[in-house]
């Protein structure tokens, strides 16, 4: 995996806000369904801040800049199309690194994303 | 009594116990519950409970009303109403009781409206009524049921049945009349709504750029000259009751309008809707063979497989805009709701999705794709 991602700050702080946020509804919620439920988000939005955190361990580095900006020259015809799906492709794996690590794995092969050419 | 964040105030509910006695013709009527129904971050349902003195004269085929005791308990009603913020594309509750009710004269399985109420000071929303339907939306569970090989190729027969009738809904039905014919093609109308929410979002989003150029690169190929239809634009796993192994009503109209059969059939069997079982192409229940039969033998004209792969490549690109804007609505508009900011992180599978499926596009010949769609059902 070659390209990086890193969580946008104003989104960290949302999802910190919002956990703190249902961790107080939870207090009050009587019904247990619902109880569960919440109980659940929360689990997953502490395991992605956790994640989230030991990412933050090391330097800061993300290439959304940088492939926005390939894809713009694509766009604007300045590029050719035929390796941005590969640069893309690893970007969104470091995203899913950090979002679901399991995504990818649990895929079908013929469902999984085959890289073209080497980038 | 329970008292739910619907009714803030024993007043509110007073008046929402009066409206519903205007409605059902009968004197006079308590609230004996309000819960909220799981699902719905743009739209709420609150499950209702009422009594009275005598029986309703309204009934509903649903649920008969009960004596407990003293008082009559009606059947269940299903209140509607906006969530704290909405989705800008989300039709006000008058125009989707309008849909629900050109849907059920077409034979669509859908509730039985009760009563609209567009007087915002009643709970503080506009709001309508409809009858409560037995069933589970749960997809997850569908998905899982142990008795999913029993019932699956009847339920995904079904659904084609119901997606044909409702896409030979009339245009000129009276109840539509709210809804304008678009004056650009289906194609262009949905990239027109993705490019409308990428550009209110502060962050960059270079893959999905990319599909939206993609697809926009691509449009005389997409465009496959179908007539436009009224599309329900959300009919998926989720979003449809089922009981006993079938399909008993499709819920949440909000975003239906004019648009191309294919774009109701690419959002039903998108990768992003298959909750793990991804061979499953509708809804992860069942082969698209089976729902295809069903489509067809309700006189539905079924789109070519092209035409359906490229709705489906944006019905990730639709899903990853709306999921991007339901964070959004937590970040910016100040509504504090962790099911909303986890949203986001969806976006990555959808681009996932699509980075795979524009790649298979661009690499394998059409007929190899119809083999491997003839030979497998995959899509």
């Amino acid at each position: 995996m070659s390209a990086r991602y890193q969580m946008p700050a104003s989104y960290r702080k949302s999802l910190i806000a919002a956990c703190h946020h249902e961790a107080e509804s939870l207090r009050t919620e009587k019904d247990e369904q619902k109880k569960r439920y919440i109980t659940a988000m929360l689990a997953h939005g502490l395991a992605l801040l956790k994640r989230d955190a030991e990412q933050l361990e090391k330097p800061l580095q993300d290439d959304t800049e940088n492939l926005m900006q390939n894809v713009n020259a694509v766009i604007a015809g300045r590029q050719d199309s035929s390796h941005i799906c590969d640069q893309l492709s690893d970007y969104v794996e470091a995203k899913l690194a950090l979002y679901n690590p399991d995504f990818v794995q649990q895929k079908p092969d013929e469902m999984k994303y085959h890289k073209k050419q080497i980038s | 009594m329970a008292v739910s964040p619907l009714l803030c105030t024993a007043e509110q509910l007073s008046e929402l116990a009066r409206w519903f006695a205007e409605q059902l013709g009968v004197p006079q009527l308590d609230i004996l519950e309000t819960r909220k129904l799981s699902g719905g971050a743009i739209q709420q349902n609150w499950l209702i409970t009422l009594s009275t003195e005598q029986d309703g004269q309204k009934q509903t085929d649903s649920e008969p009303s009960r004596h407990d005791g003293s008082r009559y308990v009606l059947p269940r009603y299903v209140l509607r109403c906006d969530a704290p913020s909405q989705l800008g594309v989300s039709h006000p509750k008058s125009a989707e009781a309008a849909l629900l009710a050109a849907a059920a004269e077409m034979g669509v399985l859908v509730p039985q409206i009760i009563g609209i109420c567009a007087d915002e000071t009643l709970i503080g929303k506009p709001f309508f009524v409809m009858s409560h339907i037995s069933g589970e939306a749960q997809a997850r569970k569908w998905v899982r049921h142990p008795q999913k090989a029993e019932f699956a190729t009847a339920l995904a027969g079904q659904l084609g049945q119901q997606m044909a009738t409702l896409h030979q809904i009339p245009p000129d039905n009276p109840h539509l009349a709210f809804l304008s014919r678009p004056d650009t093609s289906a194609e262009e109308q949905a990239l027109a709504e993705i490019r409308a929410i990428l550009d209110k979002m502060d962050t960059l989003h270079p893959v999905l750029e990319f599909a939206c150029h993609w697809l926009k690169e691509r449009m005389q190929d997409w465009q496959d000259g179908s007539e436009m239809v009224l599309c329900h634009r959300d009919f998926r796993a989720g979003n449809f009751l089922i009981h006993d192994g079938q399909m008993t009503a499709l819920l949440d109209w909000e975003f239906a309008r004019f648009s191309v059969p294919a774009e109701d059939i690419g959002w039903l069997c998108a990768r992003c809707w298959r909750f793990g079982a991804d061979h499953l192409a509708v809804g992860g229940l069942a082969d698209y063979r089976d729902f295809h039969a069903g489509y067809v033998a309700a006189g539905g004209s079924a789109p070519a497989l092209r035409t359906i792969r490229y709705w489906q490549i944006f019905a990730e690109l639709r899903w990853a805009a709306i999921a991007l804007e339901q964070a959004w609505r937590c970040q910016v508009a100040g509504e504090l709701s962790l099911e909303l900011v986890l949203s986001a992180p969806l976006v990555a599978e959808m681009e996932y999705h699509l980075l795979t499926l524009i790649s298979e596009m661009d690499t394998l010949s059409y007929d190899a794709q119809q083999v491997i769609f003839e030979q497998r059902g995959l899509i």
